[in-house]
């Protein structure tokens, strides 16, 4: 999940608030991510005025983003003060709503691999047409030093509970 | 409805009568019949659903959750199921279609990646015209003990030159086997989420919680504290709505008897045929929790069928029940489970009646044969969907069975398929190189609206 969220004050102020923020609520609120029980890990940035969330998680996105607002809705009810056309709030009770909003931030994936692409955008295939017509911004690649394997079995491994 | 459950009279917290009747309870009756409508004249088809809430003769009317008088079963059970392309063709304004939630809007076919339904599964392959979802509007489904009023009520909505506004895609039509069981031998449908309000959780001993409303009908808490879902708009056409997963699921028995006899030959001094398909389900074929009976020769039944979910996991009894057999990847119970704060969530109601000829192990062929299913519940992504992906197909719950699929119904490759057997004191057994037992031959994504809200429906009158 790579998810970019234009902040609504992006001066050196309006970032140090965002920052007091985190202080106060990030190492008590973000422990509720292991309710999740899929995450690999979670960070937040600002970039180019925006705030970003970028995690890896096992599983269904629409799932992943339904239990992180189970296990820490109130911290996004919170974060989502800072942020330029914010979702229906509280996220708890408009769910949908908040995924989808999610969805709409996400920095798209590339669609299956294609075998064909040319810098010719007369033929480019036309589903790669339209998600770079439809995307600036795109996650082009992503490597893994334990493919396939999730948050949980490597907890089992390292013995350090699940 | 589980062995025993009775509804708890003069229950206040729902209208039962304001529900259809065919989601919190089953009906116990021998056929089903499903009708694939497609709306062809708007109008004449809301005044059928007019009819059907409001008794006029000549329409089939609409089994609510009412208790039968006495007891004693109808002679037939009607209910409506609706896609989101069917409350687009009814004229629902799009106001309220915006409200629904964006895996119903999408549809069954669209979610197929998100299902396991690829391969022979894909949604171009469904049968009944259900590989055309912009065509399929209603799903009307008629349960009767007697197979002629199955015709009678068919006759009723989709003759008569298509004066009801309807026009039939296909019909799908099931009938019991014998003891509730599935085509693969299991006794079926022993274990059913039971409703705060509703039910009475003394009935029968089953140490589950009861589940409050909002796990299946719309407008009341969910099992998520603090969490809602979005009723759709109007109250009135959102409110005591359930959604629905309706699934034709073939069942290969040929190939899954011969699993069966070649693990139990591959490992004859640990497993027979009957101990590797309990572990497989987490139950015997006869309905007996491999908890409360985890070695073999197979159990008796035992006398009194309410003491089927008498039972809980323990983890330090990995060795009764596998935590990838069926039933507990599909509800790990008090088991600890990777997603933690998901554990009683994703409960759904499960009504299903078989069709085609039992299979014979005598004279083994490969007929069509499966279920016809229907799971419902309050939220597709949070319950039917997640269930389907991360629990059935991805093993998420558990990093003993992460990357597996349900060995039962799962999509599985004979390339990669694996199943574990933990077995006390001794390595575990693992069985590879099975098929999918199970295909999708279709489905569809309905809501089930409430009485007020297909009168509601009904009553529309678009410009």
């Amino acid at each position: 999940m790579n998810v970019l969220m234009p902040l609504r004050d992006t001066s050196p102020a309006g970032r140090a608030a965002l920052i007091e923020f985190f202080v106060a609520y990030g190492d008590v609120a973000l422990p509720g991510l292991r309710n999740v029980g899929v995450v690999h890990f979670a960070r937040f940035d600002i970039l180019d005025g925006k705030v970003c969330l970028f995690s890896v998680y096992d599983g269904d996105f629409e799932t992943y983003v339904r239990d992180f607002i189970v296990s820490v809705g109130a911290f996004f009810n919170n974060l989502m003060g800072f942020v330029k056309d914010p979702p229906p709030l509280p996220v708890e009770h408009n769910v949908q709503a908040f995924i989808q909003w999610v969805n709409e931030r996400d920095i798209a994936q590339l669609p299956e691999s294609f075998s064909d692409i040319t810098r010719n955008v007369r033929y480019l295939p036309r589903k790669l047409a339209t998600v770079l017509h439809d995307n600036p911004n795109l996650q082009l690649f992503s490597y893994s030093n334990y493919p396939g394997v999730t948050a949980a079995q490597i907890r089992e491994h390292l013995d350090v509970g699940w | 409805m589980s062995a025993g459950n009775t509804l708890v009279g003069g229950v206040d917290a729902v209208n039962l009568a304001d529900v259809q009747g065919n989601i919190l309870r089953g009906y116990r009756l021998e056929h089903v019949r499903h009708l694939v409508l497609r709306v062809e004249d708007a109008s004449s088809a809301r005044a059928t659903i007019r009819g059907m809430t409001d008794g006029i003769e000549g329409v089939p009317s609409l089994t609510t959750a009412v208790e039968w008088p006495g007891g004693s079963r109808p002679l037939y059970c009607f209910n409506l199921g609706i896609t989101f392309a069917g409350l687009k063709a009814l004229g629902v304004p799009d106001r309220s279609l915006a409200s629904f939630p964006i895996e119903f809007c999408q549809g069954m076919a669209a979610r197929a990646a998100k299902l396991g339904d690829f391969g022979i599964s894909a949604p171009s392959n469904w049968a009944g015209r259900l590989n055309e979802p912009d065509l399929v509007h209603v799903i009307a489904t008629i349960h009767a003990g007697d197979e002629g009023e199955l015709d009678r009520l068919s006759d009723l909505i989709c003759s008569n030159r298509g004066a009801r506004g309807f026009s039939k895609l296909s019909q799908f039509d099931g009938t019991c086997l014998p003891d509730n069981k599935v085509h693969f031998g299991y006794r079926d449908s022993i274990s059913q989420p039971r409703f705060l309000g509703v039910h009475d959780a003394d009935a029968i001993p089953d140490p589950q919680p009861l589940v409050p409303l909002g796990t299946v009908l719309l407008g009341y808490p969910t099992p998520y504290p603090d969490v809602t879902w979005t009723v759709p708009e109007p109250l009135e056409l959102g409110r005591n709505g359930a959604f629905n997963a309706f699934r034709v699921l073939a069942q290969d028995v040929a190939a899954f008897e011969a699993f069966l006899r070649k693990a139990a030959e591959e490992h004859p001094d640990e497993l027979s045929t009957e101990l590797v398909a309990a572990k497989l389900c987490g139950r015997w074929r006869n309905g007996v929790p491999l908890m409360q009976s985890p070695a073999g020769p197979p159990p008796d039944p035992p006398d009194d069928d309410r003491s089927l979910n008498d039972f809980d996991y323990d983890e330090l009894a990995a060795g009764a029940c596998p935590m990838g057999a069926h039933i507990r990847r599909c509800n790990p119970r008090s088991s600890r489970i990777v997603q933690r704060g998901s554990g009683g969530t994703r409960r759904l109601i499960r009504r299903g009646i078989p069709y085609g000829r039992p299979f014979d192990p005598a004279d083994p062929d490969d007929a069509p044969r499966g279920l016809l299913a229907n799971f419902v519940c309050g939220s597709l992504e949070a319950q039917f969907e997640a269930m389907q992906y991360d629990w059935l197909n991805l093993g998420l719950q558990d990093p003993g069975i992460s990357g597996t699929n349900d060995a039962l119904t799962g999509a599985n490759d004979p390339a990669n398929s694996y199943f574990e057997i933990p077995m006390d004191g001794a390595p575990s057994i693992v069985l590879r190189g099975f098929p999918r037992f199970v295909t999708t031959r279709g489905g569809a994504y309905t809501f089930l609206p409430s009485p007020s809200a297909l009168r509601w429906i009904g009553s529309l009158n678009p410009a």
